[in-house]
């Protein structure tokens, strides 16, 4: 049977200086081991969502309100312990390299959990390794690129061998090579760890890696499905500030000229397919 | 008052074990009030080249000629207020740069250190607030308590307020949400079209298809292409080699292979136009 590793019920939070909540009333699940994508515009409760998992935010009280995380339910006692399960790659590269070289910086969460110095060095070698930044180990990281730099974000999140990699914004800073890096990058340490990958993003190519899309407008679930059955409601996405697929606008244009192409090819193949085909018979 | 670049070539830390080279013997001219773009991958000397624009870099080798001035090797650090008034930069991630107290106080610091007065700053910094898409409101607030992407606007609103002849952006809408990254981009369009010259540096190849009229390709420090959107486009295996990406809708036409576009489509709508009209053949 399948897992669920998060589970919100009914979630309220409201920052302190607002009186209207941040997030109202959301519900759903995410399986283990899945690709999970929160989509949104600026402001939507994205990221307020993402720091409600590990408990950086506290959700608002309500008795039948609950976040359960690996099948405990967050509370002020295993806050420590849950967080440990769940390691965040924010935005901006270079707010989160706390260490004077590549090495140092990895190291830094293994230090924080006292893990011995010589089992260590061990796991931040490994780390390093799985994230392709072995040459850099001693480098500061002024010379780094942004996307070597979500790298080692990542290996030194990956050291401490989290089950949830939440990615907020991850690669919107980066160039469309460290873009691509770091995707590759992840699929390959999700298939290697078995990870739940829990992405938060604009970018309509990263909405289709998901395997279950949450689509949040001003706090509140608007839609949920797989990324295909989502953008068909292309209307309502396009309403809330979002974008769609190329292949959903290349439909919706065409149908503008007459030309309906059924619901059922909903991706780049099948759409590919299906106008050889209509042209070749006429 | 074109942009010219004669034989510009530029040497980071000459002499040195460091020396390396920035620009390579570049050439080329920009006419007024066009929308340029300027695309190659990260390291190809994009930001080596606009930091020229206003001086920021003097050439090692060569000769500039932008809004009225002239830069050479020998050009002086004084005296180049009136070409930064008229030639600004906008880098990425402008948010970082912000200091004031307030959003207006920021946005009206570059209007005061070019000249204007306290009123007319602050009007200026008002009507470019509301520009870009800020709602007056936040005017008293500290610029640390908004968004990101209100930073962004707070930033280049800044730069906007006085108004400079060519306008040169460094990535202004990465990172933006799609809403906020369209009316960026529509501002800048908007900017070009009241008479303004707009260089983008780029890596997204469809904003390059729907707003420039002119491109740079830039790769190793060299300018290896200096033409139309379409043209730069038309070969796909130029654009293969040298590692840039096609836009979107092109990518698309290039799959559909019993079909014959007249002219390579380039944005959707030529791309749907063209697929209609196969389909009536």
């Amino acid at each position: 049977m399948v897992k669920n590793i998060v589970s919100f019920k009914n979630v309220s939070f409201t920052y302190s200086e607002s009186k209207t909540p941040a997030v109202k009333n959301i519900s759903f699940d995410v399986e283990e081991g899945s690709w999970f994508t929160i989509l949104g515009h600026n402001g939507s409760g994205k990221s307020t969502i993402t720091r409600l998992i590990n408990g950086l935010l506290v959700a608002d009280e309500n008795s039948n309100s609950s976040i359960v995380i690996d099948g405990d339910q967050l509370n002020d006692k295993n806050l420590w312990e849950i967080r440990s399960k769940v390691g965040i790659v924010f935005q901006n590269p270079d707010n989160q390299f706390v260490g004077a070289t590549v090495g140092d910086d990895v190291a830094f969460g293994l230090e924080n959990r006292g893990v011995p110095r010589t089992e260590m060095l061990k796991i931040v070698d490994q780390a390093i390794k799985n994230v392709g930044m072995e040459e850099f180990i001693t480098s500061e990281p002024a010379n780094l690129s942004g996307g070597q730099k979500q790298r080692v974000a990542i290996a030194g999140i990956l050291a401490v061998k989290p089950k949830i990699l939440i990615l907020d914004e991850a690669t919107s800073m980066l160039d469309p090579q460290g873009r691509e890096t770091i995707i590759k990058l992840v699929k390959k340490m999700k298939r290697k760890n078995n990870l739940t990958i829990i992405s938060i993003t604009h970018d309509i190519n990263e909405v289709m890696l998901a395997d279950e899309v949450l689509v949040l407008n001003d706090g509140i679930k608007m839609l949920q499905g797989r990324p295909n059955d989502i953008f068909e409601n292309y209307e309502l996405i396009k309403k809330i500030g979002l974008d769609i697929p190329f292949i959903f606008k290349v439909k919706l244009e065409l149908k503008k000229h007459h030309i309906s192409i059924p619901q059922n090819i909903n991706s780049e193949e099948k759409l590919i397919e299906y106008l050889c085909q209509l042209n070749s018979k006429m | 008052m074109s942009i010219k670049f004669k034989n510009v070539t530029y040497v980071y830390s000459p002499n040195s074990p460091l020396e390396k080279i920035g620009l390579k013997d570049v050439s080329f001219e920009i006419k007024n009030n066009s929308f340029v773009a300027l695309i190659g991958h990260t390291g190809s000397g994009k930001s080596t080249l606009i930091q020229h624009f206003n001086a920021l870099l003097k050439p090692t080798e060569g000769e500039i000629e932008i809004a009225g001035n002239k830069i050479t090797p020998n050009t002086s650090n004084k005296n180049l207020k009136e070409l930064r008034r008229k030639v600004s930069l906008v880098f990425q991630f402008p948010e970082t740069q912000l200091f004031e107290t307030s959003v207006l106080r920021d946005i009206a610091f570059g209007p005061k250190n070019f000249g204007y007065n306290e009123e007319e700053a602050n009007k200026l910094a008002l009507k470019w607030l509301k520009k870009v898409g800020l709602p007056e409101k936040i005017a008293d607030s500290s610029p640390f308590d908004l968004s990101g992407g209100q930073m962004r606007r707070v930033a280049i609103a800044g730069v906007m307020a006085y108004q400079p002849d060519i306008l040169c952006l460094d990535e202004p809408a990465a990172g933006l949400d799609p809403r906020a990254r369209k009316e960026m981009m529509n501002l800048f369009r908007d900017y070009q079209r009241k008479g303004h010259t707009v260089i983008l540096v780029t890596h997204n190849m469809n904003d390059v298809v729907n707003f420039a009229d002119d491109v740079l390709v830039m790769e190793h420090g060299r300018l290896i292409k200096h033409d139309t959107p379409e043209n730069v486009f038309a070969d796909k295996n130029w654009v293969e080699e040298h590692s840039l990406e096609e836009p979107t809708a092109s990518l698309f036409a290039n799959k559909l292979t019993n079909y014959k576009f007249d002219k390579k489509p380039l944005n959707l709508t030529d791309l749907v136009n063209g697929i209609v009209e196969n389909l009536k053949r």
